[in-house]
């Protein structure tokens, strides 16, 4: 049998459930142990077992609010529906949430669609690519005619997640060892990293639309002309003044990285 | 011992991994341990803690590198991606020695994410001579290969492994990595001579020796590096000093980490043993 022919055959059989008997037809017979079936399991069930931890790493919280055998059960779905292509384990969870929304047995369970979206989150976010940030000073010299036409650069760790209350409440339980009862409908994260740690806090409406209008490179001028169509019953001037805060805030944060008012 | 002689000796020495869990350990003052083996893949990310942290440490040690998933022997192509990404850590972190296995971890575009063993057969030496120099060219410097543990072996194998690594490491010209307790673990599973095995492995081929704990099912052993290194490993590990003289060691530990005075002890312990070697010997 071709070396090509022969991975195939393993491969195949760590996959299914049970290893193909022409598989184990082409294996020794073991030293000590049995049978080879009995060997080859390490390979069969160590595939299951890491697929699990490699995920329960990535989602302690959802691991503790499903239970071992459930979050067991949805690993093995999910390895099924989306087998790791990646060389760095770190990235085969990464997909579990959009997974997760489209899996049948999932789909309708915001709590644990939730959990999972704000941990993938939290885990894009920890390593995502570093940047230098940039104080709100560096607008001192920008020409009041020029502010419409100012766009922002954001940290790479920058992420807007949608969860629930509830999968938040779990969330925040998990980190001080409390039990959370709370439930409750969603909820808008806004989630970045500063000085290595990750930080998260709800975003309200005005300033997520400000956010992510901000964030897909739309100019300072078009932000505030969204947030009047918005609130028509509100004052230009108020409203530009709550952008200016929004923007204020973000410096603040740390998570601007460029800013420029150049067209474009 | 002059300064000089002192820093060629740390550059030789006993490493242990780098893991996260004895960071704070680590930064907090210096340790007696003259280098850290860290696994290439955990730090092949865009950036945050994880690299911030390892520029910290190489700052104090000198650092190997440590692959999982090289694919060797795959039949797949071989991932210029990946391997793009690793020449990108090489050249930050200007390690002493890169390594990865013998081993294949997918076919298909597919990865298992386990060190899966290859038939040993003409064929699959001529195919991991073929792409070991390959990489090497690519990466512009030699790697060191690792003896897996395993615990299938196939009918169609023509020759033992330890032969076939010697082949490949002189065919490709590329180095060893001799894990002694793969040695141990393999030879139980499939009941080889340990020593044999060790007599033939070329001795100016290995650059780096790893030791780990395994556990023991009694029907077979399981490469686990999650106990202290066994009394048997210990043996096999001297063993290997005798014969081979002063080669870059370390112990491996990935789970149920004990505190981290614990495994520094562990670290004195294979570097009294190694001098005890050396006296014999002298
Ligand atoms: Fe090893």
């Amino acid at each position: 049998m071709k070396l090509a022919e022969l991975q195939s055959l393993f491969q195949a059989s760590v996959l299914d459930a049970e290893p193909s008997p022409h598989l184990l037809a082409r294996l020794r017979p073991p030293g000590r142990a049995e049978s080879v079936a009995e060997t080859f399991a390490v390979y069969h069930d160590g595939f299951r077992l890491r697929m699990t931890e490699f995920l329960a790493n990535d989602y302690p919280v959802l691991r503790a609010a499903l239970g071992e055998l459930a979050f067991g059960a949805m690993a093995e779905a999910f390895w099924r529906a989306r087998p790791s292509t990646f060389r760095n384990a770190r990235w085969f969870g990464a997909s579990l949430p959009a997974f997760l929304r489209t899996a049948p047995h999932y789909c309708a369970d915001s709590f644990i669609c939730g959990v999972a979206a704000l941990e993938a989150a939290l885990a894009k976010s920890f390593d995502a690519e570093d940047a230098e940030e940039i104080p709100i000073s560096a607008l001192a010299a920008t020409r009041e005619e020029d502010w419409p036409q100012l766009r922002l650069g954001f940290h790479p760790s920058v992420v807007v997640v949608e969860t629930s209350q509830a999968a938040l409440a779990a969330y925040e339980a998990a980190q001080t060892g409390e039990a959370s009862l709370q439930s409750g409908g969603a909820v808008r994260l806004l989630v970045w990293r500063r000085d290595l740690d990750v930080n998260y806090r709800v975003l309200e409406g005005g300033e997520d639309m400000a956010l992510v209008a901000a964030f897909d490179g739309a100019p300072f001028g078009e932000i505030c002309s969204l947030l009047a169509f918005a609130n028509p019953q509100k004052p230009a001037e108020e409203l530009a003044m709550a952008a200016g805060n929004y923007l204020a805030r973000w410096f603040a944060d740390g998570m601007i990285v460029a800013a420029a008012t150049a067209p474009g | 011992m002059t300064e000089c002689e002192k820093l060629a000796d740390r550059a030789q020495g006993f490493g242990l991994g780098l893991r996260t869990v004895y960071y704070p350990d680590i930064l907090e003052s210096p340790q007696p341990v003259d280098w850290f083996e860290i696994i290439s893949e955990n730090f092949m990310v865009p950036g945050g803690r994880p690299l911030a942290m390892l520029d910290r440490i190489r700052a104090d040690y000198p650092l190997r590198m440590h692959g999982v998933s090289l694919s060797l022997a795959s039949t797949d192509p071989l991932d210029f991606d990946y391997l793009r990404a690793l020449k990108k850590l090489i050249a930050r972190v200007e390690p002493e020695l890169v390594s990865d296995h013998l081993a294949w971890t997918g076919a298909h575009g597919l990865n298992l994410h386990d060190l899966l063993p290859t038939p040993l057969t003409q064929e699959a030496l001529d195919h991991c001579v073929e792409r070991a120099a390959r990489v090497q060219d690519f990466l512009g410097r030699r790697i060191a290969l690792e003896n897996p543990s395993t615990y299938v072996s196939f009918a169609d194998d023509e020759m033992g492994e330890a032969d076939f690594l010697a082949e490949l490491a002189r065919r490709a010209d590329c180095l060893l990595l001799l894990d002694v307790n793969n040695v141990h673990v393999s030879a139980f599973n499939h009941g080889f001579d340990a020593k044999n095995y060790l007599d033939r492995i070329p001795k100016e081929r290995v650059a780096q020796i790893h030791v780990a704990g395994h556990s023991d099912l009694k029907t077979h052993k399981i490469d686990t590096h999650d106990h202290p290194v066994s009394d048997a490993v210990w043996e096999l590990f001297s063993y290997v000093r005798e014969k081979f003289g002063p080669i870059p060691a370390m112990i491996e530990r990935d789970d149920r980490f004990p505190p981290f005075s614990e495994l520094l002890d562990e670290l004195g312990f294979m570097r009294r043993l190694a001098e005890a070697g050396e006296r014999v010997a002298a």
